[in-house]
């Protein structure tokens, strides 16, 4: 009798820790398909830098998860500490940023433009135009700047001349001799504000005292179809610090319509323009532009390396990308080339972006336009890294399924990878 | 430590009829549900009726089942959970309401006085831990009585995790990350230990003690989400890093946990009165 005793706590003991320890070890692994990206041809190491991210649809609800040559890692139930630790991950490992955050941690506290950085090898500043207080609201610019050599930090605050916009952004940062180059896109917010222009200010500063010395407003003459709107944005930089003597705006014309009073529908590209605009000289010019008439919004992507800008265009059946490279110093353009998805070993081109003087490219085996029933699935997802001044294929690799135990063809028919990065 | 066990013991006794009571409650409201749906669609598809497509599947699966009756499965886990809450005051409070002197005979034992919260602290673990031990062996059968149900031409089989998916108290009671599951159910022994004090407190100094525990519960609630709303882990300005914002929240969740066992053990050796 003594000895069953304490049966019933020792068993229900058991029975808690035995069960729950059961289902952690085992139960609760979801036995997702792994996944891998292997070499097709090519160097190894350009594959490497590759992440393509979508979705495994296998189970009652899709799984999210990334591929890179070491695997796939799923992305699940995020848990309480991941929720607080990666709260910022998108601002803070922003290339260009992750280094500020190592190297200068007490410099970027409080920082969250992602546009209002510049770094040299002498300096590190920061600057931002803010809109602050309901009615009685005041526009100032902050700068905080870093002297990289001597540690000294410095900040100043100065109101911005135009105080009836509502709405201020700093576009980009960049120095020029002795002169911070601030440029702001500024806004009113009313009613029918949706067809009001934003505008685009150089604002000039004497880095020594902080005093502005100037205010250059940018005026864009173009003459628009009626009924229609420009819209401007400014072209990104691979490194969100990287000093240029220029910045590249994109001038999309648009017809659209006022569906509420802060809202557009946008209806219908009708023409779209890249301009740069130079801080030393204040010349704007034009640029060659891979705008086609009947071009959707955002079909062409530019981005800037440096002072070298790069368009990438798919073409309207994604079997084809065509792109071409500037010098901005120069003029001159380096390349013009384009690839077929059949070259590379594929149907269609997804999505492609250009980084260091390179183009990626994530590739499908399957055309896109097409029905599904007529689609032959269960060939792998691929990616390709090509040269983007020779155009010659670096690397291309394809996804595989790696269980030997599970239908590959069958699992590769569950996944889609949507996305292709670039890890840094 | 043997006096320590004896008390565990002591209190899985005291408790053991409302816990079977629960998971029998659990059993008997999710197969009555279970059943009630998987024949009224089985009726219906027998009858000619078009499947319903669940997640792109035609055929049934007990994850189709589970999800389709998120209600009725959830109601005797919150009952259980609503018990359990009750029971962390009761614990304490049915030694002093109960026969005669009990607390007085409790408190009077030959050990430490500290043996008593922790096994208090324990027997409520046990119990939470138990009633989900149950919920995971309740799936198979509750997923045995929906193959008798369903003929194998209608049916196809379900992955486990997805079933834990399929309704929203088990995905958020059984998380499929372990790590999860220990920060949510430490957090949750956290609570217990600040509930487990303010009782003491009453206990201690009564009518002043009810405010002294009221206190007590709202600066240990205070000290954990004053930081969290204004230090600004989800702003993009905030001048804290998130891993410095996670150090402070550790850091505060210990002090929280420190403070609540001292000062329980120091009433319970100290003030406590009968």
């Amino acid at each position: 009798m003594k000895r069953t005793r304490y049966a019933l706590t020792v068993v229900l003991c058991l029975f808690a820790l035995g069960t729950l320890g059961y289902y952690y070890a085992f139960a609760s692994d979801e036995r997702l398909p792994p996944f891998q990206l292997v070499t097709v041809e090519g160097d190894a190491k350009e594959g490497a830098a590759l992440e393509l991210s979508g979705t495994y649809g296998g189970r009652m609800y899709s799984k999210p998860l990334i591929v890179t040559t070491e695997g796939s890692v799923y992305r699940l139930q995020e848990t309480l500490a991941e929720a607080v630790l990666d709260s910022r991950s998108w601002l803070l490992e922003l290339p260009g940023l992750k280094e500020i955050r190592k190297e200068h941690p007490n410099f970027m506290r409080g920082k969250s433009s992602t546009s209002g950085w510049y770094e040299d090898e002498e300096k590190l500043i920061y600057a931002d135009a803010v809109v602050s207080g309901g009615q009685s609201r005041t526009a100032r610019l902050d700068a905080d700047l870093l002297d990289l050599k001597s540690g000294k930090t410095s900040r100043f605050s100065v109101p911005l001349p135009d105080q009836k916009y509502d709405f201020a952004y700093t576009e980009d940062v960049q120095l020029v001799g002795d002169q911070l180059h601030v440029l702001v896109a500024q806004r009113k917010l009313e009613a029918g504000s949706a067809n009001l222009p934003t505008v685009y200010v150089d604002y000039v500063l004497n880095l020594s005292d902080g005093s502005l010395i100037d205010r250059k407003k940018l005026a864009f003459d173009w003459k628009t179809t009626p009924g229609a709107s420009l819209q401007i944005s400014v072209v990104t930089e691979g490194m969100a610090t990287a000093p240029s003597d220029s910045v590249i705006l994109q001038i999309d014309e648009i017809m659209q319509k006022q569906v509420s009073e802060h809202v557009a529908a946008e209806l219908k590209l009708l023409n779209e323009k890249l301009v740069s605009y130079s801080y030393s000289t204040d010349e704007m010019k034009e640029l060659p532009s891979l705008f086609k008439p009947g071009d959707e919004p955002y079909r062409v992507f530019n981005t800037l390396d440096g002072n070298v800008l790069t368009s990438l265009r798919p073409d309207d059946d994604a079997d084809q990308l065509e792109w071409t490279r500037t010098d901005l110093t120069t003029g001159k353009q380096l390349a013009s080339l384009s690839v077929t998805g059949e070259q590379l070993g594929a149907q269609d081109i997804g999505s492609s972006f250009a980084v260091d003087g390179r183009i990626y490219v994530l590739l499908y085996p399957t055309r896109l336009n097409v029905p599904e029933s007529m689609q032959d699935d269960g060939e792998p997802t691929m990616a390709a890294v090509l040269d983007a001044d020779s155009g010659k294929v670096l690397y291309r690799g394809k996804v595989v399924s790696v269980d030997p135990k599970r239908s590959a063809e069958k699992e590769l028919k569950q996944l889609q990878l949507n996305n292709l990065n670039r890890r840094e | 430590m043997i006096r320590y066990g004896k008390l565990v013991h002591m209190e899985v006794r005291r408790f053991r009829y409302f816990l079977l009571g629960m998971m029998g409650l659990t059993l008997v409201v999710q197969v009555a549900a279970l059943i009630w749906k998987t024949t009224g669609e089985v009726h219906r598809l027998r009858a000619g009726g078009a499947p319903v497509p669940f997640f792109g599947f035609d055929k049934l699966t007990f994850t189709w089942a589970v999800f389709n009756t998120q209600a009725m499965f959830a109601l005797p886990i919150l009952v259980s959970a609503a018990g359990l809450a009750l029971y962390v005051f009761l614990i304490w409070y049915r030694d002093w309401l109960g026969r005669g002197t009990f607390a007085y005979r409790l408190l009077m034992l030959p050990t430490a006085r500290r043996n008593l919260y922790l096994a208090k602290l324990t027997a409520i673990l046990l119990f939470v831990f138990s009633l989900l031990a149950f919920q995971l062996l309740a799936l198979p059968i509750e997923q045995g009585i929906f193959n008798l149900i369903v003929p194998a031409e209608m049916r196809m089989d379900s992955y486990f995790t997805d079933i834990i998916q399929a309704n929203q108290a088990f995905s958020l009671l059984l998380p499929l990350s372990g790590a999860q599951f220990l920060y949510q159910y430490g957090l949750g022994v956290i609570c217990i230990l600040v509930a487990f004090t303010a009782v003491l407190l009453e206990r201690s100094f009564r009518f002043w003690g009810i405010g002294y525990a009221v206190i007590y519960a709202t600066a240990c609630i205070a000290a954990f989400v004053v930081p969290l709303l204004t230090l600004g882990f989800d702003r993009d300005d905030a001048y804290l890093y998130p891993k410095e914002i996670f150090g402070i929240l550790t850091a505060v969740i210990m002090v929280v946990a420190a403070a609540s066992i001292g000062l329980g053990f120091r009433l319970l050796s100290r003030k406590i009165t009968v």
